[in-house]
């Protein structure tokens, strides 16, 4: 009947039936996201309780078996797993993700006040890698060939194969102990800022870069910008003006990505520079079997992975309708 | 030691720790005197002074903390009614004299006059009381084997406490002392403050007082003015916390801070030989041993015998370690041989000396056991930072094993698998002819530093990191544990490292020695106490 409807009026009906699929897109994209949320906390349960008993780690080696017992009572680990998952993904949904026994004070007070450093870190880093990517990008596409071709690809290359905490170290050795331009390490000031996000931002940039760098020359290539250019229009238009839009779209979607990811990698960049953040709290929190901090703080990373992958999805539905409608 | 914070790469991995080593010859290739000693140190100011360490105190609490760590913040901030001096002798603090009674269940303190906390109040012996209620509270503080058998403290008069307890204890001044987390905290100011603001700004009735904290970063003491003894020279100090190991030795360099507790070892030498920069280095309470499997009658896998059970091979196992070259090679120093106790230990004998290093020995004795074509064995390592080139002297450890004959699969493990896999008590580690490097020296545990608890906890039968049985050595170690008086006890403990050292109950491989760096403008003298940085005890030059 609808379509009958429909077929008379097709203005009419066309925006709720749209509004509909948008609706349905956006929930089944929302149902995986937590979906998705709940198979890492599950995973990161799981692990951490294999990796060793929490209670060698809250007490000295030399503890009694009732002193381990009560320990184990009092965190509730006496008790089978699948009850242990459950009371904590019913707390978790209050926010109540437990005690650190490390810290003795709420698990999730102690990772959220991590947040807006690890935030900080990383829009410096996605900042710094577009800057880049995009200039070296363009610049390389522009002249292939060229210095500044050469130098991108090998940056690209360099980029991804040197690990980050490599990078940290030679930018500490160089900036701060050689140059003595910038501290070592440390939080507050923007000079503290800079070496961490350059090295967070290192090997996102020269994938980015690699994808603008392609990106560029499709567009270039194409029939429009030789118009422009038969047409007269500066170089410096035709690359900023006309060929960088176009080529930044399928790039856009990379960044993206790779800007959530830069939440993950903070985690050794964070320690090499002592950046009061989630990814240093996480790490340390493993290494003592600290299981609320673990938890709390990798399902705060992954809900803000997931938020940023939704956000895109979102936006995909939003750009190309045959994949909200698909 | 220092958190875990390992490099957990395949041994034929890029690790972290090549990349270390490669910055660092970079840096060394570099003219005239390297990248990282291209400049000089500047001097320190005595208004001021910053130290650099790799991990902080989560709780600033003095009796819910726990572990070394918490050394950081308390020997600053807090005191004991004994201190320790830096030959590890008990010596007066808050308590000025004491006694014991003659069946050694009670103590008396007389307490000392005129001590202030921050807050400019008095000390008083109802302090002293609250404290000992308080850290006695399993809900406060969760480790209680140390003081299980402190019944209770009252206040006899003015100025004097009397401490009972169940049962004798020869190393309870001991424990006073070195019991980091025993501290005594004023007792007017948690009923005024609360459980919360008593942890988050902290009074005792040390040489620094508490100003502010930024958890992952930093913490700040100021001098208290109105202290009762020496003051110490620096006005403020700022601990910031600086987990990497190359970040804590450049900011050293960049003179971000003026001191490093526990320096890098793969930088020592290197910054040895930089002007401006001193290396203090300290014998720490921790040795690393090998534990051996000798509990077991037969393998579970296969219903053999334990060749383990055999003294004959743990004595071949002993003689075919080079321990010298471990320590020389590997260690580039930073340790020292040790056959039981430490020359400062109670029950220390000089004629007690480590097993040499003897191959052709060692062949031998594992002949005369019956196994002339050699063992199979495992050895589960560990890896990380928590006890440095641990994975390396592993590794060691399995080649002069199989070179003797005792073919040694090393496997490396991470802290919280290998703690667990390493207790004797535990099922999940009830498998045969495992080999353990193990990090706890003999006087360490329990934090009293005396080795009745290092003998009773790490070698005594049925205790978790005790993998060998001897009634011979459980009656002695029961007899310390009934004594009180001094000569008796170091007799007794004597003897008791005797028997383990005869019986090959545990391999002590070395005792480890860690660097402290410094501005050369600095000095310090380090207690036994490795793991905190006495202001005290550090001056301008």
């Amino acid at each position: 009947m609808g379509r009958v409807q429909c077929a008379h009026s097709a203005t009419l009906c066309a925006t709720p039936s749209k509004a509909r699929r948008m609706i349905r897109f956006i929930l089944s994209r929302l149902g995986q996201a937590v979906v998705a949320v709940i198979g890492v906390s599950l995973i990161v349960f799981v692990a951490v309780r294999a990796s060793g008993d929490l209670e060698r780690f809250v007490l000295p080696p030399d503890a009694n078996t009732a002193e381990l017992a009560r320990v184990r009572s009092e965190y509730g680990l006496d008790r089978p797993l699948y009850v242990q998952y459950g009371l904590f993904l019913s707390r978790a949904v209050v926010g109540d993700f437990g005690t650190s026994w490390r810290w003795q004070s709420p698990a999730w007070d102690l990772v959220r006040e991590r947040l807006p450093a690890t935030l900080e870190l990383a829009l410096a880093a996605a900042l710094i890698s577009t800057i880049i990517a995009v200039w070296i990008g363009t610049q390389s596409a522009a002249r292939p060939g060229s210095w500044i071709d050469q130098f991108g690809s090998a940056f690209a290359v360099l980029g991804q194969s040197m690990p980050t905490f490599w990078v940290g170290i030679l930018l500490i050795l160089f900036f701060a102990v050689e140059l003595r331009w910038l501290p070592t390490s440390g939080y507050g000031k923007v000079s503290n800022l800079v070496l961490p996000a350059l090295t967070l931002g290192w090997a996102s940039a020269a994938a980015q870069t690699r994808l603008m760098r392609s990106a560029m020359l499709d567009v270039l290539d194409s029939e429009y910008i030789k118009m422009a250019r038969v047409k007269g229009v500066s170089e410096f238009w035709v690359i900023y003006k006309h060929a960088l839009r176009n080529a930044s779209l399928p790039v856009l979607t990379v960044m993206s990505v790779q800007w959530a990811q830069l939440l993950s990698g903070s985690v050794i960049v964070e320690t090499i520079f002592a950046w009061p953040g989630v990814g240093r709290t996480i790490v340390e929190a493993i290494f003592n079997r600290d299981f609320a901090v673990v938890q709390a703080g990798t399902f705060m990373i992954s809900v803000v992975f997931v938020v940023i992958n939704l956000a895109v999805d979102l936006l995909y539905g939003v750009l190309d309708p045959r994949i909200r409608l698909g | 030691m220092a958190h875990d914070r390992s490099d957990r790469s395949g041994s034929y991995g890029f690790t972290r720790r090549s990349a270390l080593k490669l910055a660092l010859a970079g840096s060394a290739a570099l003219p005239p005197s390297g990248l990282l000693a291209s400049k000089a140190a500047a001097a320190v100011s005595i208004d001021k002074i910053t130290i650099g360490v790799g991990d902080e105190p989560p709780i600033f609490d003095p009796h819910k903390a726990y572990g070394g760590i918490s050394g950081y913040f308390f020997v600053n901030v807090y005191e004991g009614l004994l201190a320790t001096d830096l030959d590890n002798k008990p010596i007066p603090a808050l308590a000025t004299k004491w006694s014991m009674s003659p069946d050694g269940l009670t103590y008396e303190f007389q307490l000392r006059e005129g001590v202030k906390f921050h807050t400019g109040e008095p000390f008083t012996e109802e302090d002293v009381v609250f404290s000992f209620r308080r850290f006695r509270d399993p809900k406060v503080q969760s480790h209680q084997a140390n003081f299980s058998h402190v019944e209770g403290c009252e206040a006899i008069k003015k100025g004097t406490v009397r401490v009972k307890l169940s049962k004798q204890d020869p190393t309870f001044l001991a424990l006073l002392a070195n019991f980091n987390y025993f501290r005594i905290a004023s007792k007017a100011y948690y009923d005024k403050a609360g459980d919360d603001a008593f942890e988050k700004s902290p009074v005792g009735t040390g040489p620094y007082k508490f100003v502010r904290r930024s958890i992952k970063e930093s913490w700040e003491l100021e001098r208290f003015e109105d202290y009762w003894d020496e003051k110490p020279a620096f006005k403020r100090a700022t601990f910031r916390v600086i987990p990497e190991a190359v970040t804590l030795a450049a900011a050293l360099k960049t003179g971000e801070i003026d001191f490093v507790q526990n320096y890098p070892p793969t930088f020592v030498d290197e910054l040895s030989k930089t002007p401006g920069f001193r290396i203090v280095k300290n014998k720490t309470i921790n040795t690393i041993d090998l534990r051996i499997n000798s509990i077991r009658g037969t393998d579970p896998a296969t219903g053999a015998p334990n060749p383990f059970a055999d003294r004959r091979v743990r004595m071949a196992m002993a003689n075919a370690i080079d321990k010298d070259a471990i320590i020389n090679r590997l260690l580039k120093g930073m340790g020292e041989k040790v056959a039981v106790l430490f020359p400062e230990d109670v029950g220390y004998d000089p004629n007690v000396k480590p097993y040499p290093y003897d191959l052709k020995k060692a062949k031998a004795l594992l002949a005369e056991a019956g196994y002339p074509n050699g063992i199979d064995a495992t050895y589960y390592g560990l890896v990380g930072q928590r006890m440095p080139m641990s994975k390396e002297v592993g590794e060691a450890v399995a080649q002069y094993l199989t070179a003797a004959g005792i073919r040694t699969k090393v496997v490396n493990e991470e802290y919280g698998m290998w703690l667990k896999r390493s207790n004797s008590r535990d099922s999940a580690a009830d498998v045969s002819l495992q080999l353990y490097p193990f990090g706890y020296g003999m006087t360490w545990v329990g934090g009293a530093f005396h080795s009745a608890f290092g003998l009773k906890v790490n070698a005594y039968s049925g205790t978790p990191f005790s993998w060998w049985e001897s009634k011979e050595y459980d009656t002695v170690v029961d007899e310390i544990w009934r004594t009180t008086e001094p000569a008796k006890v170091e007799e007794l403990c004597r003897k008791a490292a005797q028997i383990l050292y005869d019986g090959v109950g545990t391999i002590p491989l070395y005792r480890v020695i860690i660097a402290y760096a410094m501005k050369d403008t600095l000095t310090f003298s380090p207690t036994v106490n490795s793991t905190a940085v006495e202001l005290k005890y550090l001056r301008p030059v």
